[in-house]
């Protein structure tokens, strides 16, 4: 189960749908594809976990980069979808206390279109 | 030590203000030469004071000389008066012609002496009147008048003669001088020329006869004077008597003339008195200028005598002048010369010199002041050198005791030291006494050890125990560390590991249960690693089980050496509750069995290479078919021995060989190929679900990712959190232990009770333990608060229940540990 990024751009978002494994091998792909988002004067992003079974530290790594690019270019990072082994790392972590996470698609797309 | 008051050092300048010229030329001058100065000035001195004096009496003397050189002239023309007042009266016929050529004389000499006096003019009048009186002169007037301009010319002559040559001004003698010079003669003219007057009898003269008495009267108080002067100057007394006389004899001339004036005939009277009183009247004259002369002679005579004495007195002033101050000169410069000897001779370090001066001037007390500071210095000196002394020797003491106590302390230490060391070589010995001296040599089979510690204390140690059913176990183990603890440790291993061998337990139960009770008894954290086998000498059958330990080598029957395979599982006394797993293989006869330390693949040559396995596989493929266990075992150790030459053994060398002796029994079924056995392993309690070895490179996660989920088809939670686990450690390996570099072997095990999951991770990377080392991040930053990274090791700590890292002297051991509780909600 590879790692694959999906990006689309609607209303404005950008849509970023992640599947497979995020691990030391495959943090690189999601840097090359999430970091450059915020090169765009305040980028929202939204990243949706629903289809990643697995991250570990290299991954949360990049989405901690991708949140301080974000503040910096006064943009908006969201992610939503998380599984419970997934949100799991994310509270160990205390990622869950400096990110927006919220718990499905439809609620971030709610939440960023308001 | 200042002796000059401040006041004396201002008198002082003053002085040097005042006497400033003196003291510069004084402070040039060497002694000698202001001595002459001084002495220079005295004698200009006194010959300056005594100059005018000797000047005086010289001229005092000059003075008499002349007057007597005068009165010797007045005397000789007084003589030629009294010739020519004789020739006079012989003129006249009163008396009788003197020597008229003896006369002449006389007045030739007179003229001459005259002249040289400068009396020109008195010489030519004498001259002419001595002419005028020559000859026939006819009248006596002419005569009487012819022969009285010769007297009075001489007259003349003896009165500037006297003049001349001051006779009349004499200091002493003024008076019998001018008697002599002037008031003798004119009487002397008188007394004849009154006789000669009245011969003549002419009224005129008669009355300057007469008249003449005057002048003869007058002349008295002259005449006494003069003798009275001569008598008081010493001279003969009988002058005052005669002159007496003459005045008597003059009076009484002057009686007969007032009665010849009258009576002719009384002129012959007269004629006979006045002869007498020119006779006496001459006498008179010449007694005077003698006593005169003799006066001045005397005069002249004490003159010089005085001026003599006061030569004598200079010169003695001189000398005595000249004889104290060389005295004062050799005084001083003997002072000098003994202050300059002692100074000398105390700056060149005679310390007992001192100055002798017994004088009573004031270098006395430049000796005196010297004398004290050498006393004081040299006391001082013998003080400091006294102090020197005694410091040196309590220096001197000072070291001995410093010596004695470190030879002591040495002496002590060698004590200890032989004490340590001889008690570490009875540990050794000990260690080596505990180990079977005596092995198994069957027909079948044979069994043989050795173990050559090194020089520290090691953990080495081997064992064959004969076990139930004709079994026979055999055992080497390798305690981690050197020193006392070590051999400890390994003591205790040995006994518990030969006490469950002998009860006949199966070789992974044994490494278990072994396991199991070190850990109990490990205070110090120490670990053993060990292989155990047990051979079946009836079917050739192997079992072993391996905790950390090299796998056993075997060389098979066609020379081949083979590393047997083993799970190399964790090393005795790491963590309690271990599995061990079993593994098997088949000894056909003329193969054997090597079990080892690394002792033998860790020992160094002097290019610090190590013997290693290939050398080793090397050596055992060289050996003889079938030679005996003995052999063999004598063999490696020598082989290592030749190859690292003269190095110290760092680690105990320990080698086991077991033997199965060929052509003895026949052979058996074949042996199956000796493999990792099938998963899942029973270890006691535990199954080994994964074994896995991985390169180290990221993408290797992955893979061993899907069959960790493979082996846990339950659990997906649980998997998560293993992969989860495993990729944080092993990222964090290849990125510290490898830096980032491929090529090295990661090894995995899973392993599962029922209580727990166990995952190991094993690599040779260099020591490092991620628990301690990797700082903690800080989870309740914001977000600018928070790091990049650092979150691995927390999340392995956070989800495991325990984590350990350790480090076996080849690589890192991690060993994880999760609790299976039910997962709270499906993850699926």
């Amino acid at each position: 189960m590879s790692f694959e990024a999906q990006l689309n751009v609607e209303h404005a978002i950008n849509w970023l749908s992640l599947s497979g494994r995020l691990d030391s091998a495959t943090a690189n792909d999601l840097e090359q594809v999430l970091l450059p988002l915020f090169a765009a004067p305040a980028p929202t992003v939204l990243v949706d976990f629903a289809g990643l079974g697995y991250i570990s530290s290299a991954g949360l790594r990049v989405v901690l980069m991708a949140a301080k690019r974000a503040k910096q270019a006064g943009g908006r990072l969201m992610l939503c979808g998380l599984s419970s082994a997934v949100r799991e790392v994310f509270e160990i972590s205390g990622f869950l206390k400096i990110l927006e996470v919220s718990d499905s698609r439809a609620e971030a797309e709610r939440l960023l279109l308001a | 030590m200042s002796t000059a008051a401040p006041g004396a050092e201002a008198r002082q300048g003053a002085g040097s203000g005042l006497f400033a010229p003196t003291v510069w030329l004084s402070a040039r001058l060497s002694f000698s030469r202001k001595y002459m100065v001084i002495g220079l000035l005295v004698m200009i001195a006194l010959a300056a004071l005594s100059t005018p004096l000797l000047l005086q009496i010289n001229r005092q003397i000059e003075t008499a000389a002349r007057e007597r050189v005068g009165l010797g002239h007045v005397a000789a023309q007084t003589d030629l008066l009294a010739g020519l007042v004789r020739r006079r009266s012989a003129l006249l016929g009163n008396d009788r012609l003197p020597d008229p050529a003896a006369l002449d004389r006389a007045v030739r000499q007179a003229v001459r002496i005259g002249r040289a006096d400068g009396l020109e003019a008195d010489a030519a009048r004498l001259e002419q009147g001595w002419q005028a009186s020559q000859g026939e002169l006819g009248e006596p007037q002419v005569r009487f008048a012819a022969a009285t301009g010769a007297i009075n010319a001489a007259l003349a002559l003896i009165r500037d003669e006297a003049r001349l040559y001051r006779l009349n001004v004499d200091p002493d003698l003024d008076a019998a001088l001018e008697m002599l010079s002037l008031r003798l003669p004119l009487v002397l003219d008188i007394i004849g020329k009154q006789r000669d007057a009245l011969a003549i009898r002419q009224a005129d003269i008669t009355s300057y006869a007469l008249s003449a008495q005057v002048a003869l009267t007058e002349s008295a108080p002259v005449l006494r004077a003069g003798v009275n002067q001569l008598v008081a100057a010493g001279a003969d007394p009988a002058l005052g008597p005669q002159l007496s006389r003459l005045l008597a004899d003059i009076a009484r001339q002057q009686d007969s003339v007032d009665r010849s004036v009258g009576a002719a005939a009384n002129r012959e009277e007269l004629q006979q008195i006045a002869q007498g009183n020119i006779a006496s009247a001459q006498g008179l004259l010449a007694k005077a200028a003698s006593a005169v002369d003799s006066r001045l002679r005397q005069r002249i005579e004490a003159l010089s005598r005085e001026r003599a004495v006061i030569l004598a007195l200079i010169l003695g002033e001189l000398g005595v002048v000249f004889y104290l101050f060389a005295g004062i000169y050799i005084s001083t410069l003997q002072s000098l010369k003994r202050l300059s000897h002692g100074t000398r001779a105390f700056c060149s370090g005679r310390m007992d010199a001192r100055i002798q001066i017994d004088t009573h001037d004031e270098l006395v007390l430049i000796a005196r002041n010297f004398n004290t500071m050498a006393s004081e210095v040299e006391r001082l000196l013998g003080v400091i050198q006294q102090q020197n002394e005694s410091r040196q020797a309590e220096l001197e003491s000072e070291v001995r005791l410093r010596t004695a106590e470190l030879a002591e302390r040495n002496r002590e230490l060698q004590r200890a030291g032989k004490r340590v060391a001889e008690e570490l070589d009875l540990a050794r010995s000990m260690q080596k006494a505990i180990l079977p001296q005596t092995f198994p040599d069957e027909a079948g089979w044979g069994v043989h050890a050795a173990m050559h510690p090194a020089r520290e204390l090691g953990g080495d140690f081997y064992d064959c125990v004969p076990l139930p059913g004709g079994r026979y176990g055999v055992l080497v183990a390798d305690v981690a560390g050197k020193g006392v603890g070590a051999a400890f440790f390994m003591a205790v291993a040995r006994t518990v590991l030969l006490d469950l061998a002998l009860s006949g337990l199966s070789p992974e139960a044994v490494l278990a249960r072994a396991n199991d009770l070190l850990c109990e008894r490990n205070p110090v954290e120490l670990f053993v690693t060990t292989c155990y086998a047990v051979f079946d000498p009836g079917d050739g059958s192997l079992v072993y089980a391996s905790a950390g330990h090299h796998p056993p080598l075997v060389r098979r029957a066609d020379g081949r050496a083979q590393t047997l395979a083993s799970a190399n599982e964790v090393a005795l006394g790491v963590m309690p509750q271990m599995a061990y797993s079993l593994a098997r293989a088949q000894l056909a006869p003329g193969e054997a069995v090597l079990l080892y330390t690394d002792g033998i693949t860790e020992a160094f040559d002097a290019a610090g290479d190590p013997y290693g396995d290939a050398r080793l596989a090397a050596w055992f493929e060289r050996c003889a078919p079938d030679a005996p266990a003995a052999d063999l075992v004598a063999g490696l150790v020598a082989d290592v021995a030749r190859f690292v030459g003269g190095e110290e053994a760092s680690d105990d060398l320990t080698c086991l060989v077991l033997c199965r002796k060929s052509g003895e029994l026949p052979m058996q079924d074949p042996p199956k190929p000796a493999s990792v056995p099938a998963l899942p392993v029973e270890i006691g309690d535990k199954r080994q679900l994964l074994h896995r070895l991985i390169d180290s490179r990221v993408e290797e996660i992955a893979g061993l990712a899907e069959a960790i989920e493979e082996a846990l088809p339950d659990r997906a939670d649980l998997a998560f959190v293993a992969n989860l686990c495993l990729e944080e450690l092993i990222t964090n390996t290849i990125l510290h232990g490898f830096a980032g570099q491929p090529g090295h072997a990661i090894e995995v095990f899973l392993n599962r009770s029922e209580e727990w999951l166990e995952i190991i991770l094993k690599d040779d990377a260099p020591p490092f333990d991620p628990f301690v080392e990797a700082p903690a991040p800080d989870i309740e930053a914001d977000l600018d608060g928070r790091a990049v990274g650092g979150l691995g090791v927390y999340i392995v700590k956070t989800m495991m229940d325990a984590a350990h890292a350790y480090y076996d002297g080849g690589g890192n051991l991690i060993v994880l540990l999760k609790a299976l509780q039910q997962p709270e909600s499906p993850t699926q």
